[in-house]
C-alpha cells in the first residue's frame, strides 16, 4: 500500500504548527482532514456559534468581522482559524466569510486535542505564550556557534568564476586578468576544470622563458590543481594552502569550479573580524587611515552573520565600532587642537544611543562641557565638533540631515544649557515641538565626562513624572500609538490595519519605531533612563512598571524584528544595493512570517494599552 | 431506487457468480433524484498501461470517499498491482513515474478487487475520464466471475465539458483544456504535485465539489445533475 496523502502531508509539513510533527503524527492529522470547497460569501463560522473545527485554509482566503462589522483579521493559505473558540470552549467571536472561492480543511476538536496530547511540542505551539514564540522564531540559520574558521570557504567568494577555456591564448588570459583585475584564471573544459594560471606562471613559465603568448593557455597552466569543496570550512581551506604552499584554490560545487580563493581572501578574513577592526581604529594615525579602516565595516557586517553571530547581535557590534571611531576621532581632535580647555562629553542620541545601530545609520549627537568653562573654550569646542562630525562623515555614518550633530550650536552647550533644554521640553504645550525633540531622550555618553552627562540623564529622569509633563508625555504616547502597525500577511501582501494590501514590510516604520517609541514612553514614565530597548524593558520590569509577560513578549519582538533587519541589510549589502527597510514577504520562511505576525500582535496591544492610559 | 435501477440490479445478480460482488450487489443504488448532501460517493483513479480494458493492465488504484459535500481523507486508500507473469510496466513508466522495481510492495489484482468492491457498494463512482475506470473494473470483475458495476459513474471530465459548453466557451476546440490539472487551474485549485492514483483520486473529489458549488451546493444539486 502506498500513501495517497503524500501531497496533503507535505504541505502540512510546510505550515506552522503542523511542521512540528514527527512523520507518523503528521500522518495522522492528514487523515483526519475533511475537505470541502466553499464559494464566495460563504459564512464558516457565525458569532456566538459553538465550534469544534479546526480550519485550514487549502486555498482562497478568509475575512473574519467583529459583531459591529469591523474588519478584524484576514486568512490566506496555509492560515489556521476557528483555534480561539476551541482552545477555550467559548462561542465564536468572530464572523468568518469566504472572500474568494476556495478549499478549505477541517479537523475535528477529538483530532486536534489528540495531537496536542501526542505530541510536547505541537500542544506548546498552543499553550506556549506568544513571547516564547517570538524567541524560538530566531534560531540562527544553519548550524549554530559556527565560528569564523568554520564558515564555508563558498562565503568567500564574491565573484563569479572567471575562467577561458584551453585553447584560449596566453594572451587573451592575461586580457581577462587584467581587465577583472585578479591574480589568477580559471582554465575550464565545458564543465569540467583543466587548470588554473595564475600571475606567477605568466611571469615564471611565459616571459622569464620568451614563450609565446598566442600560444594556447594549456601550455602554461598548472593542471589537476588542488581544489576544495564550496562547503568546506574556512580552516580545511588554510591547512591546504600552508600546508602545499599553495596561493590559489579552486572552490567545486557538484563537479563545477564555482570560484577561487586566494591566501589574500584568507588573511583578508581575518582582518574583517570585529576585535581586529577595533584595534584597527585604535590604531588609526589619522582620519585618512580611518576611513580606509571603516570602509571594510559592511564587510564586517556580512561575515558577522556568516561566522553563525546571532543576528540580534549584530546592532549592538556595529555601534561598538561606532563609538570606537568617535572616540578615536575625539583623540586625534585633541593631538591637534591640544587638550580640552573644560571637561566636556560627547553624547550619542538616537539608535547609536540605544546600540540599535545599522549600517549606515545617520550620526545623532551632541557635546555637553562644564559651566565653569574658560572664556575661548566655545571655540575650541567648536573645532571639535567639526572635526568629529566630518570625520564621522567621511567614515561611513553621514551627516544628520536634522542637524542633530554637536556642530549645531544648540547641540553643543555647557551643561546649564542642557539642564534648560530638557526642562523646556518637559514643558512644551505643542506635541508637535515634542516630537521633533524624542530623540534627545535616547542618550548616552561615548567619551568624556560621566558627570556631566549623569547630571543631564537625571533632567531626563524627572522631565518624566514632573507636574506639568502630562502633555508631554501624552503626545510622545500618542505618537507611538499612531503608528499603522500591520495585521500580518496576506498571501505576497502586507495585511494594513483596514485590509488593504501593501507589496513590501517598511520594518522600520511598521515595526522596529512603533515599538522603539512605545518602549521610550514607558521608560519616561518610570524614570528609566537606560536608552536601550531591551535594557529599558529589563528595568521597567524589575521596576514593577511592566508585567514579566508584557516585558518577555515586548523583548521578543524586538529581537525578532533587529534579527530580521540586520539579515535584510546584509543581503542588501551583499548584492551591492544600499541599505532600506523594505521586506518582501516573500523572501523570508513560512515560520519567520508567522513569528512577525505574532510580533504585530505584541506591538498593536502595546499601542492600545497606551492609548487607553493617554484618552484623547 | 428506480424501477430501471432494480432491474439493472437484479439481472447483475442473476449473472454474477463472483461471491465477494454477490453480496455487495445487494446494497440498494442511490436514486437519481438524491441530493447530494445525502449521499456517499467514491473517487477512483486507476492508472493503467494503456488505453485498452482488453489488453492493458491496472498498475496503481487510489480511491477517497466522499460523504456529501466532503472529502473523508481518512479513506484515502491506494494500492499497488503486482502482475507476476506479465513483461515489465514498459511505456506507461515514462508518464506514471512506476518502475518495476517500485512493485516491491504491488499487491495481486484480486488483492485490488477485495479491497476495492467493498467500498464502491451502493455508491456513485466519480472518476475523470470515468470511461477508462469504468471499462478496466468491468474487465477485472468479468475476468474475476462478476459483472460490471450498476452502480452510476460520474465523470468530472464530462461534466466539466458540459460546464463549460454551457458557458459557452467553445470548450471542443480545446480538448487539452480538459485534463485533471487543467479543469483544475481553472477553477483556482492548487497544483499537484505528485501524480499518483491516490493523489489524483483527491484530485478528482476536489473537481467535483467545486463544480458541485457551481451548479449550487450539495443541499441542492441531485445525483442525476451530475451525470
Amino acid at each position: 500500500m502506498s500513501n495517497p496523502l503524500a501531497d496533503i502531508e507535505k504541505f502540512l509539513e510546510e505550515t506552522p504548527p503542523f511542521d512540528l510533527l514527527d512523520g507518523p503524527l503528521r500522518r495522522r492529522a492528514a487523515a483526519a482532514i475533511e475537505v470541502v470547497y466553499r464559494r464566495k460569501g460563504t459564512v464558516l463560522l457565525e458569532i456566538g456559534a459553538k465550534n469544534d473545527t479546526l480550519y485550514i485554509m487549502r486555498r482562497g482566503a478568509v475575512d473574519a468581522h467583529d459583531r459591529q462589522g469591523k474588519f478584524i483579521d484576514r486568512y490566506g493559505e496555509g492560515e489556521s482559524f476557528g483555534l480561539q473558540s476551541l482552545l477555550t470552549g467559548k462561542p465564536v467571536r468572530f464572523r468568518v466569510t469566504m472572500i474568494e472561492d476556495g478549499l478549505v480543511w477541517m479537523m475535528p476538536q477529538a483530532i486536534f486535542d489528540a495531537l496536542r496530547s501526542s505530541s510536547a511540542e505541537f500542544d506548546t505551539y498552543y499553550v506556549r505564550s506568544l513571547e516564547e514564540r517570538l524567541t524560538s522564531a530566531l534560531q540562527p540559520r544553519g548550524s549554530s556557534g559556527q565560528t569564523l574558521f568554520m564558515t564555508p570557504m563558498g562565503e568567500l567568494v564574491r565573484r563569479e568564476p572567471v575562467a577561458v577555456s584551453p585553447d584560449n591564448t596566453i594572451a587573451e588570459a592575461a586580457r581577462r586578468m587584467s581587465a577583472h583585475g585578479i591574480s589568477s584564471l580559471l582554465v575550464t573544459d565545458g564543465e569540467s576544470l583543466s587548470g588554473i594560471v595564475t600571475d606567477r606562471d605568466l611571469r615564471n613559465r611565459v616571459l622569464a622563458q620568451g614563450l609565446d603568448p598566442s600560444g594556447p593557455v594549456s601550455a602554461i597552466m598548472t593542471t589537476e590543481p588542488l581544489t576544495l569543496d564550496a562547503s568546506s570550512p574556512v580552516l580545511e581551506g588554510i591547512l591546504a594552502m600552508a600546508g602545499r604552499g599553495i596561493h590559489h584554490l579552486p572552490l567545486m560545487r557538484e563537479g563545477r569550479a564555482v570560484g577561487m580563493v586566494t591566501t589574500r581572501d584568507l588573511m583578508s578574513l581575518q582582518t574583517q573580524h570585529p576585535l581586529y577592526l577595533a584595534a584597527q581604529i585604535q590604531k588609526a594615525t589619522g582620519v585618512e587611515d580611518l576611513v580606509a579602516t571603516c570602509s571594510r565595516v559592511p564587510k564586517l557586517f556580512e561575515l558577522m552573520l556568516a561566522s553563525g553571530m546571532r543576528a540580534d547581535q549584530v546592532p549592538k557590534v556595529l555601534t561598538t565600532i561606532n563609538d570606537t571611531v568617535t572616540r578615536r576621532l575625539i583623540a586625534l581632535a585633541q593631538k591637534q587642537f591640544g587638550p580640552a580647555p573644560a571637561p566636556f562629553a560627547w553624547m550619542a542620541f538616537g539608535s547609536q544611543a540605544r546600540q540599535e545601530q545599522s549600517i549606515r545609520t545617520d550620526q545623532d549627537n551632541g557635546l555637553v562641557f562644564a559651566d565653569d568653562a574658560p572664556a575661548g573654550a566655545a571655540t575650541w569646542f567648536e573645532e571639535l565638533a567639526r572635526f568629529v562630525c566630518d570625520g564621522l562623515d567621511a567614515c561611513g555614518y553621514p551627516y544628520c540631515p536634522g542637524k542633530i550633530m554637536a556642530t549645531t550650536d544648540d547641540w553643543r552647550q555647557p551643561l546649564a544649557g542642557w539642564l534648560a533644554h530638557f526642562r523646556r521640553w518637559a514643558n512644551l504645550p505643542d506635541p508637535e515641538a515634542v516630537l521633533r525633540v524624542s530623540i534627545f531622550f535616547d542618550l548616552r555618553s561615548v567619551h568624556g565626562d560621566q558627570d556631566l552627562v549623569a547630571q543631564i540623564l537625571q533632567a531626563l529622569a524627572e522631565s518624566g513624572n514632573r507636574r506639568g509633563s502630562g502633555i508631554f508625555i501624552a503626545a510622545l504616547a500618542r505618537q507611538a500609538a499612531g503608528y499603522d502597525v500591520p495585521l500580518g500577511f496576506f498571501r505576497r501582501f502586507v495585511l494594513a490595519g483596514k485590509g488593504e494590501h501593501r507589496e513590501t514590510l517598511d520594518i522600520k516604520a511598521s515595526g522596529l519605531m512603533p515599538l522603539t517609541d512605545l518602549v521610550r514612553v514607558r521608560a519616561l514614565e518610570a524614570g528609566v533612563t537606560v536608552p536601550g530597548t531591551q535594557a529599558r524593558l529589563a528595568q521597567c520590569l524589575e521596576a514593577g512598571r511592566l508585567s514579566r509577560r508584557d516585558a518577555d513578549r515586548l523583548t521578543g519582538a524586538h529581537r525578532l524584528l533587529s534579527a530580521l533587519r540586520v539579515r535584510l541589510h546584509a543581503e542588501q549589502v551583499r548584492c551591492g544595493e544600499a541599505p532600506h527597510n523594505h521586506l518582501d514577504p516573500r523572501a523570508i520562511t513560512h515560520a519567520e512570517r508567522v513569528a512577525l505576525r505574532d510580533a504585530f500582535v505584541v506591538i498593536r496591544e502595546a499601542q492600545q494599552g497606551l492609548l487607553l492610559d493617554y484618552p484623547r | 431506487m428506480s424501477l430501471l435501477q432494480r432491474l439493472r440490479l437484479a439481472r447483475a445478480r442473476r449473472t454474477c457468480s463472483l461471491p465477494l460482488q454477490q453480496r455487495l450487489l445487494e446494497h440498494p443504488l442511490p436514486a437519481p433524484g438524491a441530493r447530494i448532501t445525502d449521499l456517499e460517493m467514491v473517487a477512483l483513479d486507476f492508472e493503467t498501461t494503456g488505453l485498452d480494458a482488453q489488453r492493458d493492465q491496472v498498475i496503481a488504484a487510489g480511491w477517497v470517499l466522499m460523504r456529501g459535500d466532503r472529502i473523508l481523507l481518512a479513506s484515502a486508500r491506494e494500492v499497488r498491482v503486482r502482475h507476476d507473469d506479465e513483461e515489465g510496466v514498459g511505456q506507461s513508466a515514462t508518464i506514471h513515474g512506476i518502475l518495476d522495481s517500485d512493485l516491491d510492495d504491488a499487491e495481486s489484482v484480486d488483492a485490488l478487487v477485495e479491497q476495492l468492491l467493498p467500498e464502491l457498494a451502493g455508491r456513485p463512482v466519480v472518476a475523470h475520464a470515468a470511461a477508462i475506470e469504468r471499462g478496466f473494473l468491468a474487465t477485472l470483475l468479468r475476468r474475476m466471475g462478476g459483472v460490471p458495476l450498476p452502480n452510476p459513474f460520474i465523470d468530472t471530465m464530462a461534466l466539466e465539458r458540459r460546464l463549460l459548453d454551457a458557458a459557452g466557451s467553445g470548450v471542443r476546440e480545446l480538448h487539452g483544456d480538459l485534463t485533471l490539472d487543467a479543469c483544475r487551474a481553472r477553477r483556482g485549485l492548487p497544483d499537484h504535485q505528485r501524480h499518483s492514483a491516490g493523489a489524483d483520486a483527491v484530485a478528482a473529489a476536489e473537481l467535483l465539489l467545486a463544480q458541485i458549488a457551481q451548479l449550487g451546493g450539495a443541499g441542492k444539486v441531485r445525483l442525476r445533475e451530475l451525470r
